[in-house]
């Protein structure tokens, strides 16, 4: 009886365990319950340079702020979505229309943005994705409109322009435009010294030397002792 | 994360432990727990995600993307560490990765320095074959067949397929022993045959002749072309892990189906990244007969039988650090270490004593907990015990079932 109750104990209490874990990794944290609401009919005006922002799906950020005539989204959900990132915007005689966003940044080598909106008036947008991508340059970057199934390439320099903290200037365009940037480093070990470049087999040929060596040593120290001593 | 993921392993071992009464069942219920976390730490929350998801970016990139993008030393290591059982490279990402597609993936052209996944190489095949080979000989020397017993997720299956027979109350089948004995030997057949095909399909891939009418290499994904983009590694066209771990992962939501099936090509789904019509077939038959037979893969299965090959096999069993025991003096050959045995390893019964771990044994140690003769067979790691046999007899029986 005593070990049927315990083995049932037992069962619940693996149970549990397992519950936990499933839970642990499905449980969604309160972080969300704080973020701050917006849906697609609310504008976000900017007074000082006659424009104004709205996006097209309903959304949450944790936090929306319009400082000198810039609005900064951090943590910007669009229509459910989980987290796409941080967005800093602003807009000068043109009223634009969020579409789409989000950024890719593994911190890694691997970095890609990209938003898509509506600008009506030709104007001028001030696009900065707030992601640590470092220094970029143009050839990451490109700025896309669209007429009907045609993508048109607009100028660098011309039409769009990159600052140095990798904000994005697009101005005298309206309609559908894309800002993308793209950044898949490849990059070679061959400026490391020998030892660098292969450490993985130094490392691991050292802890096989090593385990063979213990290996041996408790077959040696075993000595005359016949396995059937045991 | 990890620490509470540890911390919660850590409780549930102690209380396993300390609450198991039944002897003969301490070890199973040990056993079964291990392989359920493993499962979990490789599959679902350590390696893959859910890193980078709103409930838990605090906790930055995951394992995975660290080895990736970081320098382990200076130098990456984008495929993940090599492991002897069979975490599938594709749905699980490449913290750990199944050691039998990286020897597949780098064994031609081994002089190449190929591109990886956002990186070029400085090592080439051969180099990294060898990285592969040392870390496999050394998990084997060091745990022997532990991790097929403990840790592979194809064997927790086979074991969860087990358990479900067992409610039925249907009793398994055995090979005879002849056919036992070939079934291991067949491991190494298999191997060598899909090394020997993963070459003849890379150098298709490399030079361009068209194997499969109508499909040439470097095609675009989608098309018919995509066939040859997974014939470097042929074994995991067959082997029941991927498509297992693909559509575990689709039901808990890890993976899109739909993504599964853009890159399934080919007529009859010949090929594919993740499921192909022969692959979930050999999963149909491996499932069909593990209900039938204990551990049914594991006797056929190759990277088993190469972590056998360097913890079993002279002069590896001289120094590997994992042994199954026999004291002959206090065995009666009573047989039901034999009869336990789930894929049916007969050293522990037929050899006098010492040593008897075999190729074929899992070092699951059900025949340590189901031995009631104290001491008549143990588990040691480095010449120290580990687990021995209990007289778990009740005073008043003579003999048991």
């Amino acid at each position: 009886m005593r070990a049927t109750t315990s083995k049932r104990a037992l069962a619940w209490l693996v149970t549990f365990l397992i519950l936990l874990l499933l839970f642990s990794f499905y449980c969604p944290i309160s972080q969300a319950q704080t973020a701050t609401s917006f849906t697609a009919s609310d504008n976000f005006k900017v007074p000082e340079f006659n424009g104004s922002i709205h996006f097209a799906l309903n959304g949450t950020c944790s936090n929306a702020t319009y400082t000198n005539g810039t609005w900064t989204f951090r943590d910007l959900t669009l229509n459910g979505s989980q987290t796409l990132g941080d967005l800093q915007i602003s807009t000068e005689n043109s009223n634009i229309t969020i579409y789409s966003y989000s950024v890719i940044d593994t911190g890694f080598r691997i970095s890609v943005a990209q938003i898509k909106y509506y600008a009506e008036g030709t104007g001028k947008q001030d696009i900065n994705f707030l992601a640590n991508f470092g220094k970029t340059d143009l050839s990451q970057w490109s700025v896309v409109t669209f007429e009907g199934t045609k993508t048109i390439w607009l100028a660098v320099g011309d039409q769009w322009q990159l600052l140095s903290d990798n904000t994005i200037i697009v101005k005298g365009v309206a309609g559908n435009l894309s800002a993308v940037h793209y950044r898949f480093d490849v990059s070679s070990d061959n400026n490391l010294p020998f030892y660098a470049q292969h450490s993985i087999i130094i490392i691991v040929a050292t802890i096989l030397m090593t385990v063979v060596l213990v290996g041996v040593l408790i077959k040696y120290r075993a000595g005359g002792r016949k396995d059937s001593d045991l | 994360m990890l620490s509470i993921y540890a911390l919660i392993v850590a409780v549930g071992i102690i209380l396993i432990l300390k609450l198991s009464k039944d002897k003969t069942r301490k070890i199973s219920t040990l056993r079964l727990f291990i392989q359920i976390v493993a499962v979990f730490a490789i599959f679902m929350g350590l390696i893959i995600g859910p890193f980078n998801t709103p409930a838990f970016l605090p906790l930055g990139n995951s394992p995975r993307d660290n080895l990736l993008g970081a320098n382990i030393l200076g130098t990456q290591f984008p495929d993940g560490i090599s492991v002897p059982f069979l975490a599938c490279y594709y749905p699980n990402g490449r913290t750990v990765t199944c050691a039998l597609w990286q020897l597949q993936a780098y064994v031609f052209p081994f002089w190449n320095y190929p591109r990886g996944y956002e990186v070029i190489y400085s090592t080439s095949g051969l180099e990294k074959l060898a990285i592969v080979a040392g870390m496999l000989v050394v998990a084997a020397l060091i745990l022997g067949r532990f991790f097929c017993g403990w840790l592979c997720p194809i064997g927790l299956y086979q074991d969860v397929l087990t358990r479900i027979r067992k409610s039925t109350r249907l009793r398994h089948l055995s090979f005879s022993d002849k056919t036992n004995v070939k079934l291991g030997q067949s491991r190494f057949i298999i191997i060598a045959v899909f090394m020997i095909l993963s070459v003849i399909f890379a150098s298709y891939a490399i030079f361009g002749a068209e194997l499969i009418p109508g499909t040439r290499p470097g095609g675009p994904e989608g098309t018919e072309a995509g066939i040859v983009g997974y014939l470097n590694e042929p074994f995991c066209l067959v082997c029941p892990a991927r498509p297992l771990c693909s559509l575990i992962e689709c039901a808990t939501g890890s993976m899109k189906y739909s993504y599964i099936s853009q890159i399934t090509y080919g007529p009859l789904w010949i090929s594919g990244g993740y499921i192909s019509s022969i692959n979930l077939i050999v999963l149909a038959v491996v499932t069909i007969l593990a209900l039938v037979y204990r551990r049914f893969w594991c006797r056929i299965c190759p990277l088993g039988g190469l972590t056998a090959l360097f913890s079993t096999f002279t002069p590896f069993k001289q120094i590997a650090l994992t042994k199954l025991e026999k004291n002959e003096h206090k065995c009666t050959k009573c047989g039901i270490c034999k009869r336990v045995c789930p894929t049916q390893a007969t050293a522990m019964y037929e050899k006098k004593g010492g040593d008897v771990t075999e190729s074929r044994c899992m070092l699951c140690a059900r025949c340590v907990e189901i031995c009631p003769y104290d001491e008549a067979l143990k588990i040691t790691f480095a010449r120290k015990t580990i687990v021995k046999s209990r007289n778990w007899l009740p005073e008043n029986k003579s003999s048991f079932d």
